[in-house]
């Protein structure tokens, strides 16, 4: 087991290096650069000596390995990520808050889809066709359909409407910009809840669907049977073997749940307007921000590879079956 | 000489309350209630068996075998339901129980299924948890039924394994299924059933999945097992060799009915149902000249939905009576030495 996770570990070296390429070729896909984006944006003519000025102050006329070396060893040797052109500060500076908060937002909505998922997925399994797993699937479907921003702005009217609270982003006015205490997290917590269902609830939906047809092919295996004719109650027998086995495919799943509530949450997060790396991307490209929106990208990227590898030393402890040779 | 042939209800009843008889299954209906309609999968079942005997349920594929022998442990998939009939058990504490009666969920069941009745099933593949080891799902019968501490069902469980025959027993304990052969398995799987000493196994085609090797070898661990324990078999398979190699008794099931049921010398020597007696003609036999076609038994089952009308077997059978067997339901008729019989060929109402 210890050495399936070191090698694992040693795989990926030589991925994150093409990631990081990866990720640093897709912001310069666009034509241009951010001074273009600039210069278009700009009232008054800029005059071509100044351009080349800044041109050569942020290193753009430089060959394109060379900008990309810079930007890497400057991340590996110096834990520096570049400037961000657009708001004149370290990207270190602007992503690291954000990135902390989309990692609990995002684990928290995790968390959230499991626990509401797996109990309805179980029940709808277990009572196939009944009214109840009628009812389950309608709104499973209605949830997996209605858009997460449509959903975001009715919440944030009924959270406004009916409970007063203030909506938008995760803190309160007065703990936007304070320093971490116990008071400030407390505040988040009250206010993490309406972002973490509306982000949660189409991949509610579909873990309801995913549990139901798992747990749906086990219940019907002869194993259950067996089990059932040794006397084991249904309740037992319900959650040792056939839920167990269901539960193996979840958490594969995790892999990619991650990566799509990290990114996939953009629009909610500008719509509620959510502190998380989001927003902040999106800016950040539209604004062709190389270094802030190729770190984005490559951070993202790299949680992704660190969830692939979590949830495939999961698996390999609690499924037998998997071979670690 | 033939004793004149008479209708068995009286002697049936006789039967049930013999003390020697252990399970007595009487006009048992397991119907699944699809969307399409109801599909009958057993109509009316009638067998007995005796304590420390076996008898083999035989029939071909769909014949409604594996429903009657689930109906028995309560276990039918749903939408199933037996509709009627007695399922008699006698416990180990003397008393008698009509498993019918009982709450397929029920505490009552739960304590008979594993303890009293246990079951190995066709496919000792998928028989067994793929996630769990071996060791886990005898322990768990053994900590179910009986008053034990786990180290003490542990060693329990080793011991059932050697017994069962499967070598280093002590290290396969921890071992997972798809780390065993499939011959190794079924004999796991026999292990768990047989942890509690049940007085009645039943044992659903265990080797029909097998290979012929191996399946000799799990005939002759069950039917050793079965000497040592005075247990009882009820063995359900399509397989007419096997059937001469290890019964006592012998019901022939055909669309859910017991066609004819008696002592396996009966059966085989002097069939009286025309089904039973195509069955045994479609066997290949080793003395037949090379130029003998192989008797095969016309038609096919029929479709579920699409039961004949009087007597189920009428459209197959090679005697049939014109307008009496597509009109007239069979009773149960005594006939020679077989026990019963489902034909009017044998009815005391026929000429």
């Amino acid at each position: 087991m210890i050495w399936y996770i070191a090698r694992r570990i040693l795989y990926l070296i030589p991925t994150l290096i093409v990631v990081s390429i990866i990720a640093f070729l897709v912001i310069q896909l666009p034509p241009g650069d951010f001074l273009a984006s600039l210069i278009s944006k700009a009232e008054e003519t800029i005059d071509q000596a100044q351009v080349d000025a800044l041109r050569e102050r942020y290193g753009l006329d430089e060959p394109i390995y060379v900008q990309y070396w810079k930007w890497v060893s400057g991340i590996v040797l110096r834990g520096d990520f570049g400037d961000s052109f657009e708001w004149n500060r370290p990207v270190s500076d602007l992503i690291w808050e954000r990135l902390g908060l989309t990692m609990v937002i995002s684990l928290f909505t995790l968390a959230f889809i499991w626990v509401v998922a797996i109990p309805i997925g179980i029940y709808s399994a277990v009572n196939q066709y009944t009214i109840g797993d009628y009812l389950v699937t309608v709104v499973g479907f209605i949830g997996l359909a209605i858009p997460n921003f449509l959903l975001a702005l009715v919440l944030m009217y009924i959270a406004f409407r009916y409970f007063g609270q203030s909506v938008g982003g995760l803190f309160s006015p007065e703990y936007i910009d304070a320093d971490w205490t116990l008071e400030r997290a407390l505040d988040m917590l009250s206010h993490i809840w309406l972002p973490v269902i509306i982000l949660g609830t189409s991949g509610t939906a579909a873990l309801i669907r995913v549990m139901r047809a798992n747990l749906l092919d086990e219940l019907s295996k002869l194993y259950v049977d067996a089990a059932r004719a040794r006397g084991l109650s249904e309740l037992r027998l319900l959650f040792k073997y056939p839920v167990r086995v269901a539960l193996n495919p979840l958490v594969s799943a995790v892999a990619w749940v991650f990566p799509a509530l990290v990114s996939g949450s953009a629009i909610t997060s500008i719509v509620l307007n959510l502190q998380t790396t989001g927003p902040l991307l999106y800016r950040s490209l539209q604004a062709q921000d190389m270094y802030l929106a190729g770190s984005l990208i490559l951070l993202v990227s790299i949680l992704t590879i660190i969830g692939t590898l979590v949830s495939d030393i999961l698996l390999a402890w609690i499924d037998p079956r998997i071979q670690l040779q | 000489m033939q004793p004149t042939p008479t209708k068995l209800d009286s002697a049936a009843d006789a039967m049930i309350s013999a003390d020697e008889s252990l399970l007595a299954v009487k006009d048992l209906k397991t119907h699944f209630f699809t969307d399409e309609g109801v599909v009958k999968a057993v109509d009316g079942v009638n067998l007995s068996l005796k304590r420390g005997k076996t008898l083999c349920v035989v029939g071909e594929s769909g014949c409604g075998k594996s429903v009657t022998a689930r109906s028995i442990l309560r276990i039918v998939p749903a939408p199933g339901r037996i509709v009627s009939g007695e399922i008699s058990f006698q416990q180990r504490n003397g008393a008698m129980i009509d498993l019918a009666q009982t709450n397929p969920k029920g505490r009552e069941i739960r304590q008979i299924r594993g303890r009293e009745i246990s079951m190995i099933f066709q496919e000792p593949m998928s028989s067994l948890s793929p996630v769990h080891t071996i060791g886990s799902q005898i322990m768990e019968a053994i900590l179910l039924h009986l008053p034990v501490t786990r180290q003490e069902a542990r060693k329990r469980a080793v011991s059932m394994l050697e017994l069962v025959g499967i070598p280093r027993a002590s290290e396969q304990l921890d071992s997972y299924s798809f780390e065993l052969s499939g011959g190794m398995r079924q004999r796991a799987m026999i292990a768990i059933a047989l942890a509690c000493e049940p007085q009645l196994l039943i044992a659903d085609e265990p080797t029909t999945a097998l290979d012929v090797t191996t399946q000799a070898n799990i005939l002759d661990l069950i039917r050793d097992l079965q000497q040592a324990s005075g247990m009882s078999v009820l063995f359900i398979t399509h397989d007419l060799g096997v059937v001469a190699e290890i019964a006592d008794e012998v019901v022939v099931m055909y669309l859910g009915r017991d066609v004819e049921s008696g002592p396996v010398d009966a059966i085989f020597h002097d069939p009286k149902h025309p089904y039973t007696r195509a069955l045994l003609q479609s066997i290949p036999r080793y003395d037949s000249r090379d130029r003998d076609r192989l008797y095969s038994l016309k038609g096919t089952v029929p479709h579920p939905f699409d039961r004949p009308s009087g007597c189920p077997f009428h459209p197959r059978c090679d005697e049939f009576i014109h307008e009496r067997c597509n009109t007239v339901d069979p009773d149960r008729y005594a006939a020679g030495t077989a026990e019963s019989v489902r034909c009017l060929l044998y009815s005391p109402d026929e000429d």
